[in-house]
């Protein structure tokens, strides 16, 4: 059989996902002894394919599916049906080979040897994935460098702020060059300088080492700094799959302006904006993403005395809420 | 021809060794044990407790024997080497693969599937967690029950009755060990149920610990014969010591220890298997 | 009164909730007593009466005794205190307006409770079963040893209450605690029956606070304490409850003391 000769190996997923599903069989007591059994489809129907070099935001509802997933793209899980490949390797049967492919992050839960000093956990992980000596040299390097960690070396784990951890933990993800890393809430709880510092440290390395980024998050800023492409996750299925702007220009979602007022007055009336809350003297207004925010303050200042005036973007939740009942 | 996967250029960044079971071990167990070193103090402390613990028990067969001159059909240095024998063997694997009794933790906390993520083997990690040289006091008192009993008992040395002595320990140390891979697998599958195999585990640390003579014939045989302890240091232990089996087996079941270890292990990976295997469909 | 119920009760509740711990603990106290059982009828069978005890007395003691664990807290201090003094949760609780000590022992009690119809009766029925043990016929005997159980559990809360309470000037109890477990196990006849102790240490165990833990309840179940015998047993558990108990007031107004001048 005569084979096109070109395969075009870079333009193969890195991450491909065809019908995927995850069914769980939950025993849940109903009585004294009686145990019911229900089935709940985690993941159904799934179906994705992430190209090299790509960064990803990977987001959806608590409970939609998306640990689901990320666990079994990392080889934790083993799927119900559907056919994956990551890195050319199917997760469970080739754990070990896909584990030196892929890095792994959790926000909330480090994966640092917590009474030991960071330099301990790193030399570990150059033992435990057997990375050659020059190599990890360079990149404990050049990771410590970017990430600001030479002060913090020789601290123990437990005495490192939520920030430097973070910091830490993804350096320890990266030493062994990782084609894809998978971020679980990387900035969740921490504060607006280490938010930064590992935002713009991840823009690098998808730019600069063309590492594929897969990142979960419930914060909006991390994606709109970050991510092209964005994933929407519900119901175990992919609800929306494109460019974050595309995402807002569909679903719509109104900003908030919340204005202080000097004193309580009945809901304000102002054309291009809808008061959704009051309480005593403060009141939310909903208004168009795409409105002009300065021209609607200006239009409240000039019937009622402000104290104060803030303006939130709509969050995820209430992106992905909308995408569902708009 | 044979068809020719492409490589697509994420396939290999940099040649890699994958590191074997045993390095993973001593690299992991190592961490542990200097993670425990951070608390001295309170280590020696503990370790001092299990010294007095482990020594408790000793001292309660020095009491029996005040009243006795024979247990078992055993004498006082006798019944200590068999004592000294089941328990090196406990504590040694105890100090070396205990890490499996964490795993109920592990799964309550998630913490589990950080394991799942490296490029090394599961066994060894899960083995060398926790390691604490806390578990190396409990050694001192059964090592001395074994050494003085092999010194004051009437012994006639022979060179295999010399090697079945290290022997003893080895085939202990390695069905212990399997005892310890079960109980993992069922933490896994039952972590609320975590305690439920604690008495299996220190039952039968227990039960090998005295003469099985005691424990009646009905006992006797399904010990040798059904889930078959008696392998682990009875046997071995009736030869070194040239007494006759009062079940009157053949005298060749004496050297019978490493099938039983064979075959426990046989159940024991298989179980282990069947536990990761629950863990991947589950999650939890 | 009705408060120090009160907090019992919600301490046997919370023990209700840990399963596989009680399942666990029954298995192991069952599983044990039947390999001790076995030891103490070698040794009888070679001499039939030590002490006064028969081979049934010994095989019945070696089942009380294992049934004795849970409530007796013998091999762990049961008690939360070290882990609060280090949360630095004690400051509440030594200015809640109800006494400290008597919320422990409130804590403790409900524990007990919950302990001897979790953990204590199944290994006791299913040593019974399989071995003839010797059971009181008359009900005053199983009245006076509950009677004896309960002063046994309240002796044996004075004395983890003093070993919690080092926690205050020492911050690691480890060593404390671990070393009153080991004295306790031994000393109250957990390990063996004092009757095996040689003659001098067997006078001796019997004269510490420890032998009110298992071996007295022991003798009332056994029958060998009756009548007169009964009343002085009773004595000597009061007479330790007290000046442990009081002990521990004297450590709780200098833990107090050194709280209020040090913050902790």
């Amino acid at each position: 059989m005569i084979r096109p000769s070109q395969p075009t190996a870079v333009s193969r997923p890195i991450i491909e996902a065809e019908h995927l599903s995850k069914t769980y069989t939950l025993h849940k007591k109903t009585g004294r002894l009686k145990r019911e059994r229900t089935t709940v489809e985690a993941v159904r129907d799934l179906n994705l394919a992430v190209a090299e070099g790509e960064l990803l935001g990977y987001i959806g509802p608590n409970g939609a599916g998306k640990s689901t997933s990320i666990k079994m793209f990392t080889g934790i899980l083993s799927p119900s049906a559907g056919r994956l490949r990551v890195a050319g390797l199917e997760p469970i049967r080739d754990r070990k080979q896909l584990a030196r492919r892929i890095g792994v992050v959790f926000g909330q839960r480090t994966t640092l040897w917590w009474d030991l000093p960071l330099r301990d956990s790193f030399a570990l992980l150059h033992r435990m994935y057997a990375v050659p000596d020059a190599r990890f040299a360079a990149n404990l390097k050049r990771l410590v460098a970017l990430l600001e960690l030479e002060p913090l070396l020789d601290t123990p784990v437990r005495q490192l702020s939520l920030g430097q951890r973070m910091r830490g933990d993804l350096a320890a993800a990266l030493l062994h060059d990782p084609a894809v890393l998978y971020l679980d809430e990387p900035t969740i709880g921490l504060d607006v300088t280490s938010k930064a510092v590992v935002r713009e440290f991840l823009a690098e390395l998808n730019r600069e080492q063309g590492t594929t980024i897969v990142l979960t998050t419930h914060d909006l800023d991390d994606i709109e700094r970050l991510c092209r492409r964005v994933v929407v996750v519900d119901h175990g299925t992919v609800a929306y799959d494109g460019e974050l702007n595309a995402l807002r220009a569909r679903v719509a979602a109104d900003r908030t302006l919340v204005v202080d007022l000097a004193e309580p007055v009945p809901a304000i009336a102002v054309p291009g904006a809808a008061v959704t809350r009051i309480d005593g003297p403060r009141q939310w207004l909903a208004f168009p993403a795409e409105a002009n925010a300065a021209a609607l303050v200006a239009d409240i200042a000039e019937r009622y005395e402000l104290l104060d005036v803030s303006i939130r973007d709509a969050d995820i939740e209430e992106v992905i809420r909308n995408l569902y009942t708009g | 021809m044979a068809e020719q996967p492409v490589e697509p250029s994420f396939e290999r960044r940099f040649e890699q060794r994958t590191p074997g079971a045993v390095a993973t071990y001593l690299f992991t167990a190592r961490m542990w044990g200097r993670s425990a070193m951070q608390y001295r103090a309170s280590l020696v402390l503990v370790m001092v407790n299990s010294l007095f613990m482990a020594s408790l028990e000793l001292l309660g067969i020095l009491v029996v024997f005040g009243n006795v001159s024979t247990l078992g059909g055993f004498s006082l240095p006798e019944a200590l080497y068999l004592y000294g024998t089941a328990q090196a063997a406990f504590f040694t694997s105890d100090l070396l693969f205990t890490g499996t009794e964490y795993l109920a933790v592990r799964i309550r906390m998630g913490t589990f599937d950080s394991l799942l993520i490296r490029p090394v083997g599961m066994l060894p990690q899960v083995f060398a967690d926790q390691f604490t040289p806390r578990r190396l006091t409990p050694m001192i008192p059964a090592f001395a029950a074994l050494i003085v009993g092999l010194a004051k008992a009437p012994v006639h040395w022979t060179l295999l009755r010399a090697a079945m002595v290290p022997y003893t320990l080895l085939v202990g140390v390695v069905v212990f060990g399997a005892v310890w891979v079960l109980v993992g697998a069922f933490q896994i599958v039952a972590a609320d149920a975590s305690e439920v195999m604690n008495s299996v585990t220190y039952g039968g640390q227990f039960m090998t610990s005295y003469p099985l003579a005691l424990y009646g014939r009905n006992l006797m045989l399904f010990l040798t014969f059904g889930l078959p302890l008696a392998y682990v240091n009875w046997q071995p232990t009736l030869y070194v010591l040239d007494h006759a089996d009062p079940l009157g087996t053949p005298s060749f079941l004496r050297f019978a220890g490493p099938l039983f270890a064979a075959a426990l292990w046989g159940v024991a990976l298989l179980a282990w298997r069947a536990a990761l295997r629950h863990h991947r469909s589950t999650g939890s | 009164m009705v408060v120090y119920a009160l907090i019992s009760r919600q301490a046997f509740r919370r023990y209700l909730t840990y399963r596989g711990a009680m399942v666990g603990g029954v298995l192991a106290n069952t599983v044990f007593g039947i390999i001790k059982a076995f030891i103490m009828m070698a040794v009888w069978r070679q001499r039939p009466s030590i002490g006064g005890y028969d081979v049934a007395d010994a095989v019945t003691y070696v089942f009380l005794a294992q049934a004795m664990i849970g409530p007796m807290s013998t091999l762990n201090n049961g008690l939360d205190i070290p882990a609060r003094i280090r949360s630095g949760d004690i400051g509440t609780d030594l200015f809640r307006p109800c006494d400290f000590q008597a919320y422990w022992l409130a804590n403790d009690l409900g524990r007990a409770a919950f302990s001897v119809l979790g953990r204590s009766v199944v290994p006791f029925v299913i040593g019974a079963l399989l071995f003839h043990l010797h059971l009181p016929t008359d009900p005053r005997v199983w009245a006076a040893f509950v009677v004896a159980l309960f002063l046994g559990t309240v002796v044996s809360f004075a004395l983890r209450y003093l070993a919690a309470m080092s926690t205050f000037w020492l911050l690691d109890e480890k060593g404390v605690v671990g070393m009153a477990t080991v004295v306790t196990s031994f000393f109250s006849g957990m390990i063996v029956p004092l009757v095996l102790f040689p003659g001098w240490l067997g006078q001796l165990a019997r004269l510490l606070p420890f032998a009110a833990l298992v071996q007295l309840p022991a003798d009332v179940f056994l029958g060998k304490r009756s009548g007169g015998a009964v009343g002085t047993g009773y004595l000597f558990e009061i007479g330790w409850a007290v000046a442990l108990l009081l002990a521990g007031r004297l450590v709780t107004r200098r833990a107090r003391h050194r709280v209020v001048v040090q913050g902790g």
